[in-house]
């Protein structure tokens, strides 16, 4: 790539925890320079700020299957604009990731895009992912599979999802499940609440996770004290504070499991379902009548999503996991779809958000109204996925995800202006998927230039 | 500003007349009415409902003549699309219309998020394209009449939208309790809904309405049909009065002004939501014995289509107190005040 240099910037390295200004340069690809200033005492990463690039460990590029929604090359496009240089793909594609030569298409596709951006990939963790009998793990892991997850399909089977747990460790993989009991959350439209009383529709309860939560954590328990000491278990987009203390109780108790969130899920409420608009952290005590906060019509689609948007309370206990680290990462659970799917009646509207652009800037949201620190932010979308997924991708692909800011190695980094908001809109958003319930609004922190492996991957046209 | 509409010396004839001798500064004008459509009564100020009162008062005039038709919409082309089963509420926005003089398209449509069949926003462009002027919808999914009001040039009225709203039965409840009850109001009455509220959009509805209207609101049924009201009950509603939500049907109904049952379905039994119909009728069907609770006067509604002798016993149902064909009859008369309302021309007689 042609060189870049930056004076002053703002440098984030979640690595090392320093935040402050520097010079920086990048030659040939490689992290030339990085000079810190000496500490004058401000605190101030306001402007240009130089952070590591971004990974998620939750994303959906819908390709093959639904091209029409997302492929591989467009994912990563949008991955680049929003500031990612590494993402992990889910494998609920049609066919699904339950065999290795879907796997390598996927695989394929990335490579052939030319695009920088690093797509890793989750295999099935049952055929079909029908939750009957396990996918060909093994073959999965040699292709290069991260570990497995049935993401969307929750394994209702608890021998099974032990079955799988034992053998994702017997592989030195990881198993990653998205907690949900079907029998509580069956027709379920939003989270069960005054908001989905409201509206009349059917309840989502936060129960629905918590009691799937309970069950992987008492499973885990048992499989890593019988039969399975390296066992990982990885639960994906927690979204109630009930969650959050079970893991946060798990942890203490050392068990092996890590968990994210995702920027909607810490940033949004069901509040949005009835009309409002504003963040967790300023929606006063949650009641969007009484607080005359209805701007928009009720019932848009874009903000159908599974798990649902919960309430503030869970918001604000999602965000305190992140600060005490209960929470490992922010992931994005990029879940473009079409119109034709999104612009119908609510009920029958396909769930998912598009966020893979949107996730820093709600991160930048939480850090300006002093909900997470700058490099706390930074960390859960860095250093933070790229613990949980430790030392496998290095087994599984021979290479490492290491975000760090390390002079001498191909530059992975990202460089934004937090001065500078941008409007999020069916224009902006190179996803295809334009199913973001923040269209039309702005967000702080415009990404100039994403860096993916020495290779740009993303530079806004005004900078 | 609230306006009551003065007494009448009669229940059984509306405050017409005392509401047209009402000082003019007090009482709303039509330019009170804000709505396009008439998706839901949660967003409708007290001077709308006001004017819902009253223009449907004028209609019931109209409906009262020997021929009752006026060409107040001739040349409005009203288009009936129902994606749910319904008679009572369809025939009723077909008798309104054609009172005003509308032509009236009926389109019984099918839906389903798997058949993939022309989607609900295409149906709206083509009714559109065929001339309507206004879209009347009934829809199984919550919400569905907002994405119709979305791609629509012109009104529409939600028929019933899922388990949300059902904004035309509720005026209309509103409608017949104030031309029922003595002082022509709902202000400080008792007024309990008694049944599947959980399922329920008259329900609802109701809640805004009975609530804006400062009803003394009870909302009584088996446990597991009331879950989520307790803390609607608890949550303030602007311009709202609290309502109580509660299992004890001796509780609710003591000294009640109005009892409204609402309709018990066997599905529920199947849902695993009660244990039998039987156990329901026993513990909450309205029947001659728990009415006697209630005030000496007070009115039994039911918005229909009626279980008997499930949720409600036949003697009560067509005894002295109930108005339930009177709620019929207001029914037709609140529709034809709101499809005029909405379309904005002036009342030509």
């Amino acid at each position: 790539m042609s060189d870049l240099e930056i004076a002053g910037a703002w440098v984030v390295d979640p690595t090392t925890g320093r935040e402050g200004p520097a010079d920086l340069a990048v030659e040939d690809g490689v992290l030339a320079r990085l000079d810190w200033h000496e500490p004058t005492g401000a605190t101030v990463g306001t402007g240009i700020v130089v952070a590591p690039g971004l990974v998620d460990l939750h994303a959906h590029f819908r390709e093959p299957g639904f091209e029409d929604a997302e492929t591989v090359a467009t994912g990563q496009l949008a991955a680049g604009h929003g500031g990612f240089s590494t993402v992990c793909l889910m494998p609920n594609t049609d066919p699904p990731v339950d065999e290795a030569p879907v796997l390598a298409t996927v695989l394929g596709r990335a490579f052939e895009s030319g695009s920088p951006v690093r797509v890793l990939a989750w295999g099935a963790a049952t055929r079909g992912r029908a939750g009957a009998e396990l996918a060909s793990l093994g073959e999965l892991a040699d292709g290069g599979a991260l570990g497995f997850s049935d993401d969307g399909n929750p394994i209702e089977s608890g021998v099974l999802f032990r079955n799988a747990l034992v053998y994702a460790a017997m592989l030195g993989r990881i198993l990653v499940d998205h907690p949900e009991d079907r029998a509580l959350t069956k027709g379920a439209e939003a989270n069960e609440g005054l908001v989905a009383t409201v509206l009349g529709l059917r309840g989502w309860p936060a129960a629905g996770e918590e009691a799937a939560v309970a069950r992987d954590l008492a499973i885990l328990a048992d499989v890593v004290a019988a039969d399975a000491p390296g066992a990982r278990l990885h639960l994906t987009h927690l979204s109630t504070a009930g969650s959050i203390e079970l893991v946060r109780r798990a942890k203490g108790a050392r068990l092996p499991v890590t968990c994210d969130v995702t920027p909607h899920h810490m940033a949004l409420t069901d509040e949005w379902l009835a009309g409002a608009r504003r963040f967790a952290w300023g929606s006063g005590r949650g009641n969007p009548w009484e607080d005359g906060a209805i701007v928009a019509l009720p019932f848009a689609t874009s903000l159908r999503v599974n798990p649902p948007l919960r309430t503030r309370s869970d918001a604000l206990a999602l965000l305190a996991g992140l600060r005490d680290g209960t929470v490992d990462a922010i992931a994005t659970d990029h879940a473009p779809h079409t119109q034709v799917d999104k612009e119908v009646e609510f009920g029958f509207a396909a769930t998912g958000i598009s966020g893979m652009e949107t996730a820093l800037g709600l991160a930048l949201a939480a850090v300006e109204a002093g909900q997470l620190a700058l490099v706390r932010a930074v960390e859960a979308l860095t250093t933070g996925p790229a613990r949980v997924l430790g030392d496998v991708p290095m087994a599984a692909t021979g290479r490492p995800v290491a975000p760090g800011l390390v002079v001498g190695q191909a530059a992975d980094l990202v460089v934004l202006d937090r001065a500078d908001g941008w409007e999020v809109s069916a224009r902006s958003l190179r996803s295809l998927g334009k199913n973001s319930p923040l269209l039309g609004m702005r967000l702080p922190g415009r990404v100039l230039a994403t860096v993916a492996g020495g290779r740009l991957a993303w530079l806004d046209d005004e900078a | 500003m609230t306006i009551e509409l003065e007494p009448t010396a009669s229940p059984t004839t509306m405050p017409q007349a005392a509401a047209r001798e009402a000082d003019a500064s007090r009482a709303p004008t039509a330019d009170a009415w804000k709505h396009r459509h008439v998706l839901d009564v949660d967003d409708f100020s007290t001077d709308e409902i006001e004017l819902a009162m009253r223009t449907t008062a004028e209609m019931k005039e109209i409906l009262a003549r020997p021929i009752a038709k006026v060409p107040t919409l001739r040349g409005r082309s009203v288009t009936i699309l129902f994606y749910e089963a319904s008679t009572r509420t369809r025939v009723s926005f077909e008798v309104a219309a054609k009172n005003l003089s509308a032509d009236v398209v009926n389109i019984a449509a099918q839906s389903s998020s798997v058949s993939k069949g022309e989607s609900l926003i295409d149906t709206v462009r083509t009714i559109e394209a065929l001339g309507a002027d206004m879209i009347v919808m009934r829809h199984a999914v919550s919400g569905a009449p907002y994405l119709a009001a979305e791609h629509f040039s012109g009104n529409v009225l939600n028929g019933g939208d899922g388990w949300h709203a059902h904004p035309t039965q509720a005026l209309l409840d509103l409608f017949t309790m104030r031309e029922r009850l003595p002082g022509g109001s709902v202000r400080g009455r008792k007024v309990v809904i008694l049944g599947d509220i959980l399922h329920s959009r008259v329900a609802r509805s109701n809640i805004w309405a009975l609530t804006r209207s400062g009803a003394d609101l009870w909302l009584c049924g088996p446990a597991t049909l009331l879950r989520g009201f307790e803390r609607w009950a608890g949550a303030t509603m602007p311009g709202s009065a609290r309502f109580t939500v509660a299992s004890s049907i001796d509780d609710a109904l003591a000294d009640a002004d109005v009892v409204m049952a609402l309709r018990i379905q066997k599905e529920r039994q199947a849902g695993g939501l009660l244990p039998s119909l039987r156990e329901y009728t026993a513990r909450f069907a309205l029947t001659r014995a728990r009415l006697a609770r209630a005030k000496p006067d007070a009115l039994v509604m039911h918005p229909g289509p009626m279980n008997e002798g499930v949720e409600i016993m036949p003697d009560v149902a067509t005894g002295r107190q109930s108005v339930i064909t009177d709620q019929v009859t207001n029914g037709v008369a609140v529709r034809m005040a709101l499809l005029f309302l909405v379309s904005g021309v002036p009342l030509v007689e």
